[in-house]
């Protein structure tokens, strides 16, 4: 069988930042690939440039150097619309706090990226559904995430993630928040989603929850060290 | 005490170090306390300051009328003296007429007003002169046929001050007025304050002020033969413990008696009413609204202080918190909470009270005509105290819910996230909004009203009132030779030959100053029940010229000329054989009433001036509004002046350009007829015209004032409520980016949030401006209090403007980094 074409592809992505006059090289170097269906997690300490590289993944920041291929196409220089624009189709965020907006109910919160995406509300309405159904949350769809507990919280942000069918789906410390039993369930939802094929790059410090990805990639100080 | 000073000094460091804030704070409270204090200096100093009697919640004003008849707030003579022998309320009840005389002089004589008298009357208003004696009790106030006595005069100070330079050797001088020959000899000064009462039958006199200082007082004698005629009007003193409804109706029941006793038809009506209700009634019409106005922007400058101080005490959450861990009790965190609003409230009052000095200025320099008595009008120790009590409303108004929120503080809350973000949550912002929505409401209202009004002031500057008020000047003029019409042919014969004059007439009834007689007209061969014959008619007294200087056009007929005048002056008002005609022009109005499409060229009318001459109708002139500009015209009936003079009347001088170049030479020339001739009230008639709505201007533009300075404190307003919204809402708008919202996205979410807001506001708004619309009817021509057309271009301009004020905090919005949804709270 052969091996398909990498899905995301870092070429010595570099991400410095400038405040007055010193000089922080958060990423040096980077370069990895992500091919369709993998599970891979990023570890490592804090300030390792962890969150720095999902921000750069998930097109939220472009790297100061290097090449980043999304598909095949060059994404890291793209303008501010067309990377909301890609962002919007091809990724899926899991945040560590959620990010549930408080003023809108969890169809709601679930339908925003499909919203801003232009689609009917038809195909809203399936398409929400449809990912409520998967995360066990359809009865709760008329809630506010106030109303929820932290564990089905984020079961509702992994719902908003799948909404759009993304390309891939980027967890960033997704259990932070959670615990323990709640913890478990996400993970253990993640992986259900990934035995039906999502492609899932998650950030996470706990050893135990990077051990359920296919390949680590260990970072620190903005390099990787092991699991390219 | 001291817990609280330090908390003060805390509070004055803060401020210190927020300059931005601690100005834009104050700078607001002093405006809405500057506003509001000044509004209640003039309402104090015009509405408030009795009369400068003992006691003035006892006088009251009295009158009495037949019941069928039109009520005219007199009584007859008759009654005040049944009312003065018989009513036991009163401590005494006085009958005043207004009167006008020139204090004749070698150079030009004076126009000077006052009041005639009986002797009671310096008792029962309770005023001491500052100078001599009153009138003596002694010559009594009635049944006496003596005028020993009558030959005194007491002066006004103001009078004593400007005319005598204030002599203290006055007392005892003769002084030479109109009218009598006898010199006068001064017996008293009254002190300064003194002004007219309400006399309202006087108010179509040219030159009637109730609202000036009284020049003078004389005595005057009730003569018993003239009881039955005379009308007066009374004012009385009523006795301690006695209420203005009992008194009325004692002289109810007393007037009844009197009349049933004569055999009089119909019952009789009485009222008692405040002297300072009678007296305030313009101003309070006038000044009660604009308070209200300006006691919304006072409301506005305060949501505004809160809505900046709320936000700034959420950000200060952290602060309590930790105080609150460190153990303050809720009394020392509401201490620590309301020194800033306190000391802001300060600073306001400070420049607040600095402000309303200077907004009293510019109101005494707007308002014209607008507001009688405003000279009395100070900022003196009460308005200052009121700008300081409004400062410290406005502190507890602004200051107290942020400080009750303190007390609220949960320290382990506060020190989590809240306190760490520094911004606020959905029910925190629900309340910011609430008070920017109830500012753009205030607003709105505010800015209606003065759309309205500036509606009204357009539609009356465009009016054509029926005549010509460009480049004519107008003098009351009043000669004191006696050669009475000698003098007036002459004038116009000196006035009309100097250079640049176009036309020159005299006139009694100029339009616009209230001026002219009316009376009932009754048609030759035509019932006196007609009911046109039961309409009052305004009647003018003109010289020919008049209307070819005020381009008033004859319809029909001719214009006056020089030789309808009398043969015989002393038989004027019966005819005799082969007598000049007794002519008369009337306006369409009157044409069309009393003779609907027939001509009335040649028809004879009957006035009650002369009821036994008969009066030929020679012209039709066209309408005009000569009352008001606002008010439709009425019949008009114009006399020849030459057959129907009048002792003090207008010079009307049309020029070729600006009138005012002629004043001096106008003047001078009548001074060449007669020395002595007393010319005041020089006016141009595009003054007269303005000054007839110098009341609508005035509220315009105070009122405009109020809204623009409403609507900049409201913008702000709306603008912090949507920044500090856009601030604390930075994390959602960075998780909708990173889900894929383009920049429009959330320029178009802030903007609909701001436009939320603001449809509320400005929704309410005009539910409330059309409530309150019949506040300013009375104000209002040619719009309606609900006119659709203000209302809708006022919403859409606030609207435009406010959306606009709320693109900044939107653009800044859309400049989130979405990297910030990374970030755990």
């Amino acid at each position: 069988m052969p091996t398909p074409a990498p899905l995301i592809e870092l070429k010595s992505i570099e991400k410095i930042f400038l405040t007055d006059e010193l000089e922080t090289h958060a990423l040096a170097k980077v370069s990895f690939e992500i091919r369709p269906g993998d599970y891979v997690a990023i570890s490592g300490p804090s300030g390792c440039g962890k969150s720095t590289l999902l921000a750069i993944l998930g097109l939220l920041d472009s790297p100061t150097g290097g090449r980043y291929e999304l598909r095949g196409e060059s994404v890291g220089r793209l303008g501010y619309a067309q990377r909301a624009r890609v962002r919007n189709r091809e990724i899926g965020f899991i945040f560590q706090s959620f990010n549930l907006i408080g003023d809108l109910t969890v169809w709601e919160n679930v339908a925003l990226p499909l919203t801003y995406r232009g689609l009917d509300f038809a195909e809203r309405h399936e398409r929400v559904d449809e990912a409520l159904a998967k995360v066990g949350m359809t009865a709760r769809a008329k809630h506010y995430p106030q109303q929820l507990s932290g564990g089905q919280q984020q079961r509702v942000a992994v719902a908003r993630a799948l909404g759009g069918r993304p390309s891939i789906l980027l967890a960033d410390e997704p259990t932070g928040n959670l615990d323990s039993k709640n913890g478990d369930a996400v993970m253990g939802l993640l992986c259900e989603l990934h035995a039906d094929g999502a492609t899932i790059c998650l950030v996470t410090h706990d050893p135990n929850y990077a051990r359920d990805a296919q390949r680590t990639i260990h970072m620190l100080d903005g390099q990787i060290i092991t699991g390219v | 005490m001291a817990a609280f000073l330090n908390d003060l000094r805390i509070a004055l460091h803060a401020l210190i170090h927020k300059p931005g804030f601690t100005c834009v704070a104050a700078a607001t409270l002093a405006l809405g306390i500057g506003l509001t204090s000044a509004m209640f200096a003039v309402v104090e100093g015009v509405l408030l300051t009795p009369p400068p009697y003992p006691s003035p919640e006892r006088v009251v004003c009295l009158s009495a009328g037949k019941e069928d008849q039109p009520y005219e707030g007199r009584c007859p003579v008759k009654t005040w003296v049944a009312w003065h022998d018989e009513a036991h309320c009163f401590e005494s009840i006085a009958p005043y007429w207004w009167s006008f005389e020139y204090l004749i002089r070698e150079d030009g004589s004076q126009f000077i007003q006052g009041l005639d008298v009986t002797t009671n009357y310096f008792g029962l208003i309770g005023v001491k002169p500052l100078l001599g004696q009153t009138f003596s009790p002694s010559l009594g106030i009635m049944r006496s046929d003596s005028i020993a006595g009558f030959s005194e005069i007491i002066l006004g100070y103001d009078l004593w001050q400007k005319t005598f330079k204030g002599d203290p050797h006055i007392i005892g001088q003769a002084i030479h007025i109109s009218r009598i020959d006898e010199p006068l000899t001064v017996i008293g000064v009254m002190p300064p304050g003194l002004r007219f009462l309400p006399a309202d039958n006087n108010n179509n006199e040219p030159n009637f002020d109730v609202n000036a200082p009284v020049d003078y007082w004389r005595p005057v004698m009730v003569r018993e033969s003239k009881l039955k005629y005379e009308q007066c009007d009374v004012i009385g003193r009523l006795r301690p413990g006695v209420t203005s409804s009992q008194a009325q109706a004692e002289l109810a029941v007393i007037a009844g008696r009197h009349a049933r006793a004569e055999g009089v038809s119909g019952g009789v009506k009485v009222k008692t009413g405040s002297l300072m209700t009678l007296l305030n009634r313009e101003g309070r019409r006038l000044l009660l609204p604009l308070l209200g106005a300006v006691a919304l922007l006072f409301l506005i400058a305060c949501g505004n202080v809160a809505g900046l101080l709320l936000a700034r005490g959420l950000r200060q959450q952290r602060e309590y918190a930790v105080r609150c861990a460190l153990g303050a009790g809720r009394a020392q965190l509401f201490s620590a909470a309301i020194a800033e609003p306190l000391l802001l409230a300060l600073f306001g009052g400070l420049i607040g009270s600095g402000l309303a000095v200077a907004i009293v200025k510019i109101i005494k320099m707007i308002s014209g005509f607008a507001i009688p008595r405003l000279d009395m009008v100070t900022v003196g120790w009460p308005v200052i105290g009121a700008a300081f009590g409004l400062a410290f409303l406005a502190a507890i108004l602004a200051g107290a819910l942020p400080a009750l929120r303190a007390c609220q503080s949960d320290p382990a809350s506060a020190m989590s996230s809240g306190g760490r973000s520094g911004s606020i949550g959905r029910a925190q912002r629900r309340l910011l909004a609430a008070a920017a929505v109830v500012q753009i409401v205030l607003t709105v209202v505010l800015l209606i009203g003065a759309g309205l009004l500036l509606g009204t002031v357009a539609n009356l500057a465009r009016l054509n009132p029926g005549f010509n008020t460009k480049n004519i000047l107008t003098l009351s003029v009043t000669p004191m030779e006696d050669d009475f019409m000698g003098f007036h042919k002459r004038a116009l014969e000196r006035v009309s030959a100097l250079p640049g004059v176009e036309k020159a007439a005299f006139a009694w009834g100029v339009p616009f100053t209230g001026n002219k007689w009316t009376g009932l007209f009754t048609v030759e061969g035509q019932s006196d029940d007609k009911p046109a014959n039961k309409t009052i008619v305004s009647e003018r007294a003109i010289t020919p010229g008049y209307f070819d200087a005020l381009k008033m056009h004859l319809v029909i007929g001719r214009d006056f000329r020089a030789s309808d005048t009398w043969d015989n002056w002393a038989n004027k008002a019966i005819p005799a054989p082969g007598d000049t005609q007794f002519v008369g022009i009337i306006n369409q109005t009157m044409a069309r009433q009393r003779f609907g499409n027939a001509s009335c060229i040649g028809k004879i009318l009957y006035t009650q001036f002369f009821p036994k001459r008969p009066m030929k109708v020679i012209g039709v002139v066209e309408d005009m509004r000569s009352d008001s500009l606002a008010g439709n015209p009425g019949p008009e009936a114009y006399f020849c002046y030459w057959q129907v003079p009048a002792f003090t009347k207008h010079l009307l001088v049309k020029s070729a350009s600006d009138p005012r170049a002629l004043v001096a030479a106008v003047q001078h020339a009548l001074h060449s007829v007669d020395p002595r001739v007393a010319v005041d009230h020089v006016k141009t008639l595009d003054q007269i015209r303005a000054d007839s709505i110098a009341a609508q201007v005035f509220a315009m533009r105070l009122l405009a004032g109020f809204a623009a300075i409403g609507a900049v404190l409201a913008l702000v307003g709306i603008y912090g409520v949507i920044s500090l919204s856009v601030n604390s809402r930075n994390r959602e708008i960075a998780i909708r980016m990173a889900v894929g919202a383009q920049r429009r996205d959330v320029l178009t979410l802030v903007l609909a949030e701001s436009l939320k807001l603001i449809a509320t506001g400005v929704t309410v708004g005009i539910a409330v401006a059309l409530a309150l619309g019949r506040v300013l009817r009375a104000y209002l021509f040619g719009v309606g209090p609900a006119d659709p057309l203000t209302i809708i271009s006022v919403s859409v301009l606030f609207v435009v403007i406010a959306l606009f004020a709320c693109y900044f905090p939107a653009r800044r919005a859309t400049r989130t980094d979405p990297v910030t949804a990374l970030r755990c709270e």
